[in-house]
């Protein structure tokens, strides 16, 4: 059982709501609404970890003294 | 990952490091593009890591474990067609462009842009890069050329 949350959407979102029920894969704007938080969230946490691991990389390139280190066109 | 505009990015930018870097970093938050690759894009950039920009083999393997593990949505495939048989040279370009449909691809040497019917190619000078780009501070791209194709 959930927790019931008042949520007011602008007249476009309302419509795409509408519209996504209609297509008959939700059960009711409870369950859109959830799935839709719930990638939201799931999808700031990855972009985090893709954050993370650019940082990382980042890093032990650096560290490894071939941040620089770029093909000369005679190398390609 | 969901950006709306999908990239090429091939072998001989991300071989050259700072330049993956930047681009990578572009491709999050606000996600100015999609980065795409394939295996045989990853395969090419760790052979070239190695053998010719000399990058230690734990090195090259940590950053494709890495790619692997956190930007999985950027590899394609199914691409395999009889296009790779036409031109050996540049046959897996054609084929991902034809597969992706992509707005922009971004090689070493030049950036395509498609907007409506029209594509503009703008050549990017062959030096290296010198300065190491900053996220906040991106460095200016002169166009040396373009032209309407």
């Amino acid at each position: 059982m959930g927790i019931g949350m008042d949520i007011r959407l602008s007249e476009d979102l309302r419509s795409r709501v509408e519209q996504e029920l209609a297509s008959g894969r939700y059960r009711d704007s409870d369950e859109f609404i959830e799935e839709a938080v719930r990638y939201f969230l799931e999808d700031r946490q990855r972009g985090q970890r893709r954050r993370d691991a650019l940082r990382r990389i980042g890093r032990a390139v650096d560290e490894a003294g071939l941040y620089e280190k770029v093909l000369a066109p005679s190398q390609e | 990952m969901t950006g709306t505009v999908p990239v090429i990015i091939d072998a001989c930018v991300l071989a050259n490091f700072s330049l993956c870097d930047t681009l990578l970093r572009l491709a999050e938050e606000p996600r100015l593009f999609e980065p795409k690759w394939s295996d045989e894009i990853i395969q090419e950039t760790t052979r070239t890591l190695e053998s010719k920009l000399h990058w230690p083999s734990t090195l090259v393997a940590y950053l494709e474990s890495e790619l692997r593990a956190h930007l999985s949505d950027a590899w394609v495939s199914g691409y395999e067609s009889p296009l790779c048989a036409q031109n050996k040279l540049h046959a897996q370009t054609k084929a991902y462009t034809i597969l992706l449909n992509p707005r922009f691809f971004a090689g070493r040497d030049e950036i395509v842009w498609e907007h409506g019917h029209n594509k503009t190619v703008v050549r990017i000078p062959r030096r290296p890069i010198n300065n190491r780009p900053q996220v906040n501070n991106l460095p200016h791209v002169p166009a040396t050329q373009v032209r309407d194709l």
